[in-house]
């Protein structure tokens, strides 16, 4: 740590420049992709006793977005639907080629987008090769759950500034944990680690911030509560964002903080903050080499499904012309 | 980690898994070693239990077989989301090891390390990590992680842990800091 050091080394630095914020989300969202399927022309009449027949030889599990029928773009008589998806080589399935012959079907190739559209958007545009059924999509990739406003914005500059200044005087990466209600440092965390090998090996930025952080609430509560040891715990609620309006000492671990950075994490300590329930992660420069948030396109933690957190990740890099 | 790895309701529900016959994909060294160690993990997860925390145990074994840490999951006692058995384990070793790359230690914990210990280990540049039962959800395991070393005892410990957790009948720990309530580890 060197936070009076870097205190008097940066007093005068000047923040460098940042680009606007990128976020890195969980997965990318889907293009468009058209899978090869048979169709028929059918009459209006048949569309019911169809779609129940191909249920049972070829149903739509894969392509749960997907209508079976639409109407015929050029015969408004008429019926196109979606009989199975186009075989490599041998012939139809033996269900569909059965249906084929007793309705005496003739097939057409049609092509049907393979992956759900993520936007309404695309949902429309998509829609012009056969017709889709709009579910809302993952919420993660909803763009108004990650969308900042003006001030936000504004206050993720300065705290990311701040911390790239401090980052750039010590030579080594700084993590900064901000309550986002107050805007302040919280508990002033500040820390920066070194790869020098009197300096232990997980003594990185976050590790410290997230210790220093805990180190804090221990002794807030321990306040709070006047030293009175009770039997067992009092009880926190767990997933409360809110809890800071609510008057409560302080959130369950960083339930609801931003941590800031000037490195992209590493596995270790991008998995410690999946641990601390932060609420966002942004940093600076992307580290190709051990960066584990997708800052160069690599692995990314906050698509890991399995786990039981998941924050989103800001990416803000150097504007151009600043090393 | 596995990007493919998939969550199911059911796998929800049981999170902690015994490694199945032949999963290892690295012969153990020396089979007797191995549950030597995992045996004095195994105590440590058992005094885990005893003060109400996540019944995880981990020990340090050097090459030459001397202990050089052992720890248990110190979470709720710390309220630091990042007191796991195995960060205990390389903290503390740090100051006993000479240098803190430690290329010849091997690393036992009962249940399998999640991607924060498992990134520890790398940083710590250690030669293996043994651990007995999986945790499908939040678990790391790499190729050069060993699973599977008394894998029932330490799926058991962990099931029967949360089981009681769920009736109630066990405690976060008298008079510690920290009041956090944590399902895994």
């Amino acid at each position: 740590m060197c936070d009076s050091q870097a205190e008097a080394v940066c007093a005068g630095a000047p923040a460098p420049p940042l680009a606007k914020p990128r976020v890195i989300p969980a997965r990318d969202p889907p293009t468009l992709q058209l899978a090869r399927w048979y169709a028929a022309t059918i009459p209006t009449s048949h569309g019911g006793i169809l779609t129940r027949a191909l249920a049972g030889p070829c149903p739509l599990t894969a392509l749960h977005h997907v209508k079976r029928i639409r109407r015929h773009p050029q015969d408004a008589a008429a019926l196109q639907i979606l009989v199975c998806p186009v075989p490599d080589g041998e012939g139809l399935p033996e269900g569909v080629s059965a249906i084929v012959q007793e309705h005496s079907l003739s097939l057409s190739e049609v092509g049907v987008p393979e992956l759900a559209p993520a936007t309404r958007a695309d949902w429309a545009g998509w829609g012009a090769h056969w017709p889709l059924t709009w579910r809302a999509p993952d919420p993660q990739l909803q763009p108004e759950h990650v969308a900042l406003d003006p001030a936000e914005e504004t206050a993720m500059r300065q705290h990311l500034a701040a911390v790239v200044v401090r980052a750039d005087a010590c030579g080594a990466n700084v993590c900064a944990v901000v309550d986002p209600f107050t805007g302040a440092f919280v508990d002033k965390v500040l820390a920066c680690c070194t790869a020098a090998p009197d300096v232990h090996p997980l003594q990185h930025a976050v590790m410290l911030a997230v210790e220093a952080v805990a180190a804090g609430q221990r002794a807030r509560l321990q306040q709070e509560e006047g030293g009175s040891a009770q039997d067992g715990c009092p009880k926190r609620p767990r997933l409360a964002e809110d809890i800071m309006l609510h008057g409560a000492p302080c959130p369950y671990l960083c339930t609801g903080y931003d941590v800031y950075l000037a490195v992209e994490p590493c596995i270790m300590c991008a998995m410690a903050l999946v641990h601390s329930r932060a609420r966002r992660v942004i940093f600076c420069d992307a580290d190709a080499a051990g960066g584990a948030l997708g800052g160069t396109g690599g692995l990314r933690l906050q698509a890991e499904r399995s786990l039981n957190h998941h924050y989103h990740v800001y990416h803000l890099a150097r504007a151009c012309g600043h090393a | 980690m596995a990007p493919s790895r998939r969550a199911s309701p059911d796998h929800r529900r049981c999170t902690f898994e015994a490694v199945p016959p032949g999963y290892d994909s690295c012969p153990p060294l020396e089979a007797g070693l191995d549950s030597h160690y995992m045996r004095l993990a195994l105590d440590q997860a058992h005094k885990a239990a005893s003060k109400g925390e996540v019944p995880i145990g981990a020990v340090l074994a050097a090459a030459d077989g001397s202990l050089l840490a052992s720890a248990h999951n110190e979470v709720e006692a710390t309220g630091d989301p990042t007191a796991h058995a195995e960060m205990l384990c390389l903290r503390r070793a740090a100051g006993v090891a000479p240098s803190w790359r430690m290329p010849a230690a091997t690393l036992y914990v009962t249940v399998e390390p999640c991607a924060m210990c498992a990134g520890g280990a790398l940083a710590a540049r250690l030669a293996a990590v043994v651990y007995g039962a999986r945790s499908p959800l939040m678990g790391a395991d790499g190729s050069w992680v060993r699973g599977g070393v008394l894998a029932d005892e330490c799926q058991r410990l962990m099931v029967e842990f949360f089981r009681a957790r769920r009736r109630g009948e066990v405690r976060g720990p008298p008079g510690a800091g920290s009041p956090v309530q944590r399902e895994a580890s």
